[in-house]
């Protein structure tokens, strides 16, 4: 109540006098809300400025060289519930910040990552609410994609996944509301079963990230933060409506959040979509509809010494999968490949065909945490998922409408962390430290009704795991360090040519450590971060076992069970610079090395099958090396203008083969160029253009031969309009118009399974309206 | 008391899933085809030829194996394939899946070198549409000895209205290969 009248007074203050002045000084200390003791080291953060500061062992902050103007301040300590203030500054003045010092809501900010960046030693990057906001109805690895050095592996045009820094799959660790994704990721054309519009946060992290949560994250690990269950919010909703041209699709989603009586809170999330076929420049996609339903709900007890949180959610999916990448041998694919547009080209129909795939994942947790003294806490969490994944093909004698590979994974879940932070007067330096185990248990079934081999056999995975993350924060100093050991079992239930029962057991030992550092300098505006992490990664099922035909590129992949853990170690630099506001810039640089890298190798011999001859690949191991240079200038030169480019490079090579590694991201650059300005309640008034050139991938392996030659380099044009309309305090609308590759330049991208059959998508115009209430 | 029936929940789920171990059932391909039989007639006598492509184990494992079609020369002959699937017991007739569904099923053959085996003809049944399925089909060899392959393709839902498709002009077939496999022959 006295943040609002504070904020009220400003902002009648502000009409009053409002001065263009840049040397605006806010000072004050952060205190606990019930024993008003200072809370040291606490962190403001200002969002509009992406900018913040550190208080000091008293809990006093100092915040320099601020312009006039609304900001939004988000306050935070380690064991507290981050704060958000917005207020009106149009003078220097003392203000204090008060935190509620125990209550740790719903959404636990689970790992070491603190808002402010420059408390980690780890390069993060942030996707916050109105970046997810302006990218609505675009899929999880899309908007991964917006990050610098992220691209995605695409199956046609509605299938995709991310790649960080050169890698996929399980060597990305992917994080929902501080439960580790268990789904059958093992799979190049499985996208990833996350709602982005879910989450209020995404974090993806260029190296190993929370050690919490595995040892496998051999690329990067991405976080998926929803809302933060928030005692004090009054009702908050939002409804937002997304249509495009290109599919003529529809995205609806809406959401309430609310909190009682400083005890209870409870969120409700709800996205509807459904799209028809797609276009590409030239003609209609065939079977490239889509439609989707997910649900996520959280609720939560939030007592003074304790929490209690249950979270559910559901991604459901029905995608169809391009008529003409359905073929049957090499000859089909060279006849594919030979014509310039797809083979089958039908009329636009939302109706979705064989081949498609249905995925569902559900996500239950309930989590329980114990507040101690000194902001020191206990939590126990435990999860449960369900991934559910149906295929269907084109068959024979009626059976269409059965699945051709149907699976069911379960997991359960349990984990306990205790999180402790340690004050030394004399040293005015902090130690925090997060020390848990976790026990993983998995079981994979094939429903037998498909009538076919299965892929992959059924299997059950036991996993035992131990970990500690320290940080030492002194002066302008951060060390971190952990470390992490995992034993994992699996017994798989596989049947031989014979059809006898086979049921090998495996045991893997699986480690990981990190150790990182940072610096910044006295005046706050260069962070030098470097971290060096060892992960190890134990093969998957997939790598193990799998043995079959790939329909979509006509090859057979054969697993290998004699395949040991790959392990290797990634160090990653990254410079960032502010100066003033005109321009930030950030910059890193990686080199990564993997022993026993897994990755499927061609057979020497194709092998002759009733539907003619297939080249025949192999999972094998070998030495691999990667290093890559990401790069991001931000400039604002004027208030009303800012300019960013982006730019992203990585060699892979096979080192043991002396060749390069496949599906590495080519080169690429990008330039934004953005105009933005309010005008008296209509604010935010944006046009945005933006260019992205990506370069032919010349550095592809000479020993995989690729059917058709690399596809050339490309450059799309977008653009975004749009406004926020404050109706009154309480009401606000947006709306924009964002047009994606305007010029509707006809293009194939190295990275899409599917550019043997057809081109990229044409242009596309979606418009996004929301209305935020509260 | 809420964390003493939290931790029941837990051990309760821990206990389900490791008594649910069961072990799964062993699968049967349906739709495999794991041996062609193609028997040939010469016009002018009684007795049939069989000839074999088999691949008992499906994709990978052992390799598929195949006879040598052995004919005379300046002869004609009415041949007709059999698909079956030895992987399921009793073996599945695949060939009858195929008349069923006619309409989305159409062979073709092509003889290399070209001259040897001529004059393909289509034989009935036909699919409901009218349409040629190529179950049945007749050739005549070539007037000297000579040898070559024989490749017999099976094709999932084929345009079979395209130009010459009827005739067994694979070019404009487009669909999807079920089979595509060859016959070593020698004329003699």
């Amino acid at each position: 109540m006295l943040q609002k009248l504070i904020a009220i007074y400003f902002l009648v203050f502000n009409a009053l006098t409002y001065a263009q002045d840049c040397d605006i000084q806010i000072k004050g200390n952060i205190l606990d809300e019930h024993d008003k003791s200072a809370l040291e080291y606490a962190t403001v953060y200002i969002q509009e400025l992406s900018f913040g500061v550190s208080a000091d062992a008293n809990a006093y902050f100092v915040l320099d060289n601020l312009c006039a103007g609304k900001y939004t301040f988000i306050v935070e300590h380690l064991g507290c519930k981050p704060d958000t203030i917005i207020l009106t500054i149009t003078k220097s003045i003392t203000k204090n910040f008060y935190l509620e010092h125990h209550a740790e809501e719903l959404a636990e900010i689970t790992t070491t990552a603190s808002k402010l960046e420059k408390e980690n030693t780890q390069t993060i990057n942030i996707i916050n609410q109105k970046e997810i906001n302006k990218l609505e109805g675009k899929d999880f690895a899309s908007i991964l994609s917006s990050v610098t050095g992220v691209n995605q592996l695409k199956t046609g045009t509605s299938i995709s996944k991310p790649i960080i820094n050169g890698l996929y799959g399980d060597r990305i660790l992917i994080v929902n509301n501080g439960v580790k994704l268990e789904s059958q990721n093992w799979g190049t054309e499985h996208a990833t079963e996350i709602n982005p519009f879910a989450s209020s946060t995404i974090k993806v992290i260029k190296g190993i990230g929370s050690l919490e949560y595995g040892t496998d994250a051999l690329a990067g690990m991405v976080l998926i933060e929803p809302s933060i269950l928030n005692k004090y919010k009054h009702i908050t909703s939002s409804i937002s409506l997304v249509g495009q041209t290109n599919g003529r699709s529809i995205t609806t989603s809406a959401k309430i959040e609310q909190g009682f009586k400083k005890q209870i809170a409870y969120f409700l999330q709800g996205t509807y979509k459904r799209s028809g076929d797609q276009q590409a420049p030239h003609y209609n996609l065939s079977n490239t509809g889509l439609q989707e339903g997910n649900f996520s709900s959280g609720f939560g007890v939030l007592k003074n010494s304790w929490d209690i949180n249950i979270y559910y959610s559901l991604f459901q999916q029905q995608v169809g999968l391009l008529k003409s990448s359905h073929i049957g041998n090499l000859t089909d694919l060279q006849n594919a490949i030979e014509s310039d547009t797809p083979l089958i080209v039908n009329r636009f129909t939302y109706n979705i065909e064989n081949p498609k795939q249905k995925v569902a994942h559900h996500l239950a947790k309930i989590n329980v945490v114990k507040y101690f003294k000194n902001q020191n806490h206990l939590a126990f969490t435990y999860s449960f998922q369900l991934n559910k994944r149906k295929e269907f093909d084109i068959r024979r004698g009626g059976r269409s409408t059965i699945p051709s590979l149907h699976m069911n994974l379960f997991s359960n879940n349990f984990s306990a962390a205790y999180k402790r932070a340690k004050q030394f007067a004399k040293t005015n330096s902090r130690l925090e430290g997060k020390t848990g185990i976790n026990f993983l248990m998995k079981l994979n079934e094939n429903n037998p009704e498909t009538g076919i081999r299965p892929l992959i056999p059924d299997y059950y995975q036991y996993n035992f795991g131990v970990f500690d993350m320290e940080k030492f924060i002194i002066k302008n100093f951060i060390i971190e360090f952990g470390a992490r050991y995992d034993f994992t079992q699996f017994q798989a239930y596989k049947f031989d040519r014979n059809n006898q029962l086979q049921k090998p057991v495996f045991n893997f030992h699986t480690y990981a450590a990190n150790i990182g550092g940072s610096w910044i300098n006295n005046s706050n505006n260069i962070q030098v971060q470097s971290n060096i992490s060892y992960n190890s990664r134990f093969p998957n099922i997939s790598e193990l076992f799998s043995d079959g035909l790939h329909h979509g590129i006509a090859t057979l992949e054969f697993g290998n069970d004699k395949l040991k853990s790959e392990h290797g170690v990634k160090w990653i630099n990254t410079v960032s610079i502010n100066y003033r506001k005109f321009i930030k810039a950030e910059a890193s640089f990686y080199i990564s090395k993997i022993v026993d890298f897994i990755y499927l190798a061609p057979l020497p011999a194709p092998i002759l099958t009733i539907r003619g001859a297939f080249p025949a690949f192999q999972f094998y191991q070998t030495d691999a090396r990667l290093l890559g240079f990401d790069a991001t200038l931000y400039s604002e030169p004027t208030s009303f203008l800012s300019l960013v480019f982006r730019s992203s490079i990585i060699r892979g090579r096979n080192t043991s083969a002396n060749d390069n590694l496949i599906n590495m991201p080519s080169d690429r650059v990008s330039a934004a160029i953005d105009l933005h300005f309010d005008f008296k309640k209509i604010k935010n008034v944006h046009f945005e253009m933006n260019v992205h050139h990506v370069f032919k991938q010349n550095k592809t392996p000479n020993l995989i031969r690729d059917y058709k030659a690399i596809p050339n380099a490309y450059t799309t044009l977008n653009t975004d309009i749009g406004f926020d309309y404050l109706a009154s305090e309480k009401h606000k609308i947006s709306f924009s118009v964002t047009g994606e590759n305007i010029t509707n330049a006809n293009y194939r991208d190295y990275l899409n399974r599917f550019r043997y059959y057809a081109d990229e998508l044409g242009w596309n115009l979606i418009f996004r309206l929301k209305y935020i209430f509260g | 008391m809420k964390k003493k029936s939290f931790f029941l929940a837990i051990t309760t789920s821990i206990l389900i899933t490791i008594s649910c171990k069961k072990e799964p059932q062993a699968i049967n391909e349906e739709e495999l085809i794991s041996t062609m039989i193609i028997t040939l007639k010469k016009n002018s006598s009684l007795s049939v030829q069989n000839y074999i492509w088999n691949d008992t184990d499906g994709i990978g494992g052992i390799d598929a194996t195949v006879d040598s079609i052995i004919i005379d020369k300046d002869a004609e002959y009415n041949a007709s394939i059999l698909l079956l699937n030895t992987h399921k017991t009793p073996t599945d007739t695949i060939s009858n899946e195929v008349l069923e569904e006619g309409t989305t099923h159409q062979f073709f053959y092509q003889s290399t070198p070209a001259s040897a085996l001529s004059n393909f003809q289509y034989q009935a049944p036909n699919d409901t549409d009218g349409n040629p399925i190529g179950i049945n089909f007749r050739f005549e060899t070539i007037d000297a000895s000579n040898t070559g392959f024989l490749k017999i393709i099976l094709r999932h839902h084929p345009n079979k209205l395209g130009s010459g498709v009827s005739s067994g002009d694979i070019t404009n077939a487009q669909g999807e290969t079920d089979i595509e496999i060859e016959f070593p022959f020698r004329i003699q």
